[in-house]
């Protein structure tokens, strides 16, 4: 049975239990958080999941989601189970390239520090945003863009019917509205002020890129990992570097990305990391597969 | 479109219940009409669509969605119980089901 790894974005929604579990595994956590805690000097070590400081900070969410990401993924590797493929959504492709052995743990760290900076930096104080809309197509969504000259455009297609949004705050608001007036079954803001996946973050490709060139070694992946961007194979370092550039500005389509990973033949696939968004998601994907969450992971390792 | 009898409203309670059951690991029993479905069950938005698409299919309609986000502005689900009736008015009604309320 081929298992693919996804991993999560920034998590909003904790089941809970997830740092009982990775405790339970071995000191691989305790010891990210650590490291997490000399590297940044923040106190990743009293890391609560009930603590709003860390769970609504946009760059703490992110670094926790990622040591939480990376803990799980080196536990199942250690249990036996490795992955046929591995996908990354939004920014959970730091984690999805730690876990295929593209790069170590504090310099995927290094790289979320990096493109929360330059993405804040770029947007340089303008109010920016995300927002979902569930129930409306991507060409209904598209339409009310260009029929309101929205400073926004649509950032990942979830399903058919389940879409995030990016781009300046204004717009996204009244974006929403529109999509509620229109028939939108939910619409929500995310709890970030970076409008990721936006033309608006495209100037960041310099300065991310010089960072990249000079700070971080990328090898070639030790399993196949598929862009969320294009659904390619990322094989090359080349491939790589251009994925985590375009990674902050270009349209993900989470939708297709899944579909390539069953088409590759997966019919496992394993949450790696906190939440069960990515499960939550998968329900709306045609086929035949699982997708475990950490909870439930003991169904499909053995140590 | 479907005429709406005691054997159907028990169809979608019963899937409506085991839905929510299976999707927030919890027992069944611990449901009842009143919980709410964000509150109390930890619900979403998204699990609202994928039981309109388990009804759709199983009750072969053609919904428009938006019709019923529409709907759903001047009835808001709340609660299992809500959610229910406003299933069994999609299945009874199917996209009439804003002029049906008029």
């Amino acid at each position: 049975m081929k298992t693919a790894f996804i991993f999560p974005a920034f998590v909003s929604e904790y089941i809970g239990t997830e740092d009982k579990i990775l405790n339970s595994f071995s000191d691989n956590f305790q010891q990210k958080l650590a490291l997490v805690t000399h590297l940044t000097g923040d106190d990743y070590l009293h890391f609560s999941l009930e603590d709003a400081d860390f769970t609504e900070d946009e760059l703490c969410s992110q670094i926790i989601s990622y040591i939480f990401s990376c803990s799980l993924s080196d536990e199942l590797v250690n249990c036996g189970l490795k992955p046929g493929a591995v996908a990354g959504y939004s920014m959970g492709l730091y984690a999805a390239l730690y876990g295929s052995g593209v790069f170590g743990f504090e310099q995927g760290l290094r790289l979320i520090e990096k493109a929360y900076t330059v993405s804040r930096s770029v947007i340089d104080g303008t109010d920016c945003g995300m927002g979902s809309i569930i129930g409306l197509t991507r060409d209904e969504i598209e339409s009310m863009i260009s029929g309101q000259k929205l400073e926004a455009e649509i950032a990942n297609t979830n399903s058919v019917h389940s879409h995030l949004v990016t781009g300046k705050l204004k717009a996204i608001d009244r974006l929403l509205d529109r999509a509620k007036e229109t028939g939108a079954l939910n619409t929500a803001f995310l709890p970030v002020n970076t409008p990721y996946h936006s033309r608006l973050l495209k100037e960041t490709q310099t300065e991310f890129k010089q960072f990249i060139t000079e700070h971080i070694s990328l090898k070639k992946p030790v399993y196949p990992v598929i862009s969320s961007i294009d659904q390619m194979m990322l094989k090359t370092s080349e491939n790589i570097r251009n994925e985590l550039l375009r990674n902050l500005y270009e349209r993900l389509n989470w939708m297709q990305t899944f579909e390539k990973l069953l088409s590759m033949g997966c019919t496992q696939f394993v949450e790696c990391g906190a939440g069960k968004s990515l499960q939550k998601i998968s329900r709306f994907m045609a086929g035949d597969f699982k997708v475990f969450t950490m909870n439930k992971i003991e169904k499909i390792i053995t140590c | 479109m479907a005429r709406v009898n005691d054997k159907i409203t028990e169809e979608v309670r019963e899937i409506v219940y085991d839905f929510f059951a299976e999707e927030c690991e919890v027992d069944v029993a611990d449901i009842t009409d009143d919980s709410n479905i964000i509150t109390d069950m930890g619900g979403d938005s998204l699990m609202f669509l994928a039981l309109i698409e388990i009804f759709t299919k199983k009750y072969n309609q053609d919904i428009d969605l938006k019709t019923i986000g529409k709907y759903s502005i001047k009835h808001p689900v709340e609660t299992i119980g809500q959610l229910i009736d406003m299933q069994l008015r999609i299945i009874e009604y199917g996209n009439r089901i804003i002029e049906v309320d008029a």
